[in-house]
């Protein structure tokens, strides 16, 4: 069994008053190790919310989930913060920047969190990977939304993850940025990390290993 | 890039909040740290003030005994009597070092402004204080006056000056000015006891009598002998700082409410500025739980920050309480029945560690329940819908 991502029949149900919002509606997936996954779908038809299940930002309301050979829907908090921390890397949509810190700061606090304290020299080549060499000390209220973005992924490479989630990683880049961040995730996955990341942009989801098309909370392909 | 650097970050965001929270934990700190420094001093100063008598007992006549022996040190008239003859009766008995007589009497200056103590004493009197030094000389006659240091200051006069002395109508030479003792002694006017006797017309009767013994530890058995002559009663001055210990409980016990409400009240001000800066990063934390901080790790940032804001304070407080401690003394003086000479604030290592400590405790407790929420804010919580 050589998957790092595995989940079966996993449905997440959220609640909005009294209606019941099913955003993923029963999802088997399986990921193997080395493999680059992009996940297309309209607005809404859940990209996010199962890519936070995967995550283990957020919990699946049944069905289960296992990440690197480990149940994670049945993990407390506790672990599944550890598995967050070591196993994963996350672009979020919304980046999740702290404000208060600078780009450098941002990238180097996931390691304040593990068990190398100190990566500040890590960080730095991670800013300059993403292209924000010169950026360090600038706090994210002072970078673009592209710059932000790319503080998020020099973040989440910071642990040195299995698994990269990235949400719209291009989202907010200009054609060149968006090519030049591609192809680090394509040099990243050569090097064998394992990346799942959703789109929009067809022609780079095209060069993907694997496509999957969401809509209403099912895979339709 | 640390947690404590984070949790700095994070207290700086809102300057005037932390620094009002720093200040009302500071206000709590100098409060303790006065306080304690003067249940110290206070002690120490009574102590202090007794023991530098170098009198052991007080005989004074029945009735009052306590009040003559705080008189002595202390002034004040009493209108109670002891034989002259007393005197040489008590330098007689076994045990009795030395024994000097005392004429005590305050008279109010003409304009009312003031109560001038005099003091008629006995040739004995100064070995019973080993700790004057006379300037000038001893009396020489019933027209020798010699002055309290403090005296001396207000009223400008120095060795070989006069001094007319209105409520009593005459002039005096002053013949000798008692060196500075930080006791109460620098404020009175001494007389020769006869010339005493008879400007007040107490001719043979004495207020009280002082007594230093051989052996300390034959108080019981010396007061026993004493207490044999005829309308004497006989207080050792250990009881007597103990009296006065007692006398302050009630000002003493007023101190502390105060304290109890200033660290209530910084309490809750720490309590309510670490909540709000816990409340209003919600999503923060989540962010951070989303990278992978445990919920201990979340905690111990709200925890950390609580503490820094104490430690700021603490150090506030202190440094406040020793630059202010001369005002500090100065008010506190006003409420108390008994002002022992010396320092009333004493801070030692005991009362910086003890409110360093106490600080520090309450930081936990306003900083427990705040860190407690942290903790529980989940991942879930970055990605929640607004
Ligand atoms: N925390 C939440 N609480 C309630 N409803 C939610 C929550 N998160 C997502 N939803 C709902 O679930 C559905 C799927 O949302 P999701 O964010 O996964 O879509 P998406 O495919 O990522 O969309 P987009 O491309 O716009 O990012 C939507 O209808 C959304 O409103
Ligand atoms: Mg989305």
């Amino acid at each position: 069994m050589n998957n790092i991502v595995e989940l079966k029949n996993v449905v997440k149900i959220y609640h909005r008053g009294d209606e019941e919002l099913h955003s993923v509606a029963g999802i088997d997936l399986a990921v193997g190790k080395g493999d680059f996954v992009s996940i297309v779908g309209p607005s809404g038809s859940g990209k996010t919310t199962l890519l936070n299940l995967v995550g283990c930002v957020d919990t699946p309301t049944s069905g289960t989930i296992k990440i690197d050979a480990m149940e994670t829907s049945r993990l407390r908090e506790k672990y599944l913060a550890k598995v967050r921390n070591k196993k994963i890397g996350f672009v979020f949509q919304q980046f999740f920047l702290l404000p208060t810190l600078t780009a450098l700061e941002n990238v180097a606090l996931p390691a304040l969190f593990s068990e190398h304290k100190a990566k500040e020299e890590r960080a730095r080549e991670l800013l300059s990977v993403v292209g924000l060499s010169g950026r360090e000390h600038h706090l994210p209220a002072h970078l673009s939304g592209g710059e932000m973005q790319r503080v998020a992924i020099a973040r989440a490479l910071i642990n040195d993850p299995k698994l990269l989630l990235a949400d719209e990683p291009t989202g907010n880049l200009d054609t060149a940025n968006a090519e030049a961040i591609f192809g680090l995730f394509e040099k990243l996955n050569q090097r064998g990390l394992t990346i799942i990341a959703v789109t929009h942009n067809m022609e780079l989801a095209k060069r993907t290993k694997t496509v999957r098309h969401l809509k209403d909370g099912r895979f339709v392909d | 890039m640390t947690i404590t650097s984070l949790a700095i970050k994070n207290l700086k965001r809102h300057r005037v909040r932390t620094l009002l929270t720093i200040l009302g934990v500071a206000i709590a700190a100098a409060t303790l740290f006065s306080i304690l420094s003067f249940d110290v001093g206070y002690r120490k100063s009574l102590h202090e003030e007794v023991s530098n008598t170098g009198i052991h007992l007080f005989v004074s006549t029945e009735g009052c005994p306590l009040e003559a022996a705080s008189l002595i040190i202390h002034g004040g008239e009493i209108p109670k009597f002891l034989q002259m003859e007393r005197l040489k009766e008590v330098k007689s008995v076994e045990g009795v070092k030395q024994a000097g007589g005392f004429l005590i009497f305050s008279l109010p200056t003409p304009d009312g402004s003031k109560v001038d103590l005099f003091y008629g004493i006995s040739d004995d009197v100064p070995k019973l204080k080993p700790n004057w030094k006379i300037r000038g000389s001893w009396f020489k006659d019933e027209n020798s006056i010699v002055l309290g240091s403090e005296v001396a200051r207000v009223e400008k006069r120095d060795v070989g000056d006069k001094i007319y002395i209105e409520s009593l109508n005459k002039e005096f030479n002053v013949v000798g000015i008692l060196e500075r003792t930080y006791g109460q002694d620098d404020g009175f006017y001494y007389l020769p006891l006869t010339a005493a006797q008879k400007y007040f017309r107490k001719e043979g009767k004495l207020t009280a009598i002082g007594v230093q013994l051989f052996d300390v530890s034959q108080l019981q058995s010396v007061k026993n002998k004493l207490e044999t002559l005829p309308d004497v009663y006989v207080v050792p001055a250990e009881d007597m700082s103990k009296r006065i210990l007692e006398l302050i409980g009630g000002t003493k016990a007023l101190m502390y409410s105060v304290l109890l409400v200033a660290l209530m009240v910084s309490g809750l001000g720490l309590l309510n500025t670490i909540l709000m800066a816990t409340f209003e990063r919600q999503k923060e934390f989540g962010y951070i739980r989303c990278v992978g901080a445990q919920p201990f790790e979340v905690m111990k940032l709200v925890i950390l920050e609580t503490l820094m804001i104490c430690l700021l304070g603490i150090v506030l407080g202190i440094a406040g309480g020793l630059g202010l401690s001369v005002s500090i003394e100065q008010w506190i003086r006003q409420f108390l029945p008994y002002i022992p000479a010396g320092r009333l604030l004493r801070p030692n290592v005991f009362v910086v560690l003890i409110t360093v400590g106490a600080t520090l405790a309450l930081g936990v407790i306003a900083g427990l329940y705040p860190s407690y929420r942290a903790g529980k804010i989940s991942p879930m919580e970055a990605i929640r819908n607004e």
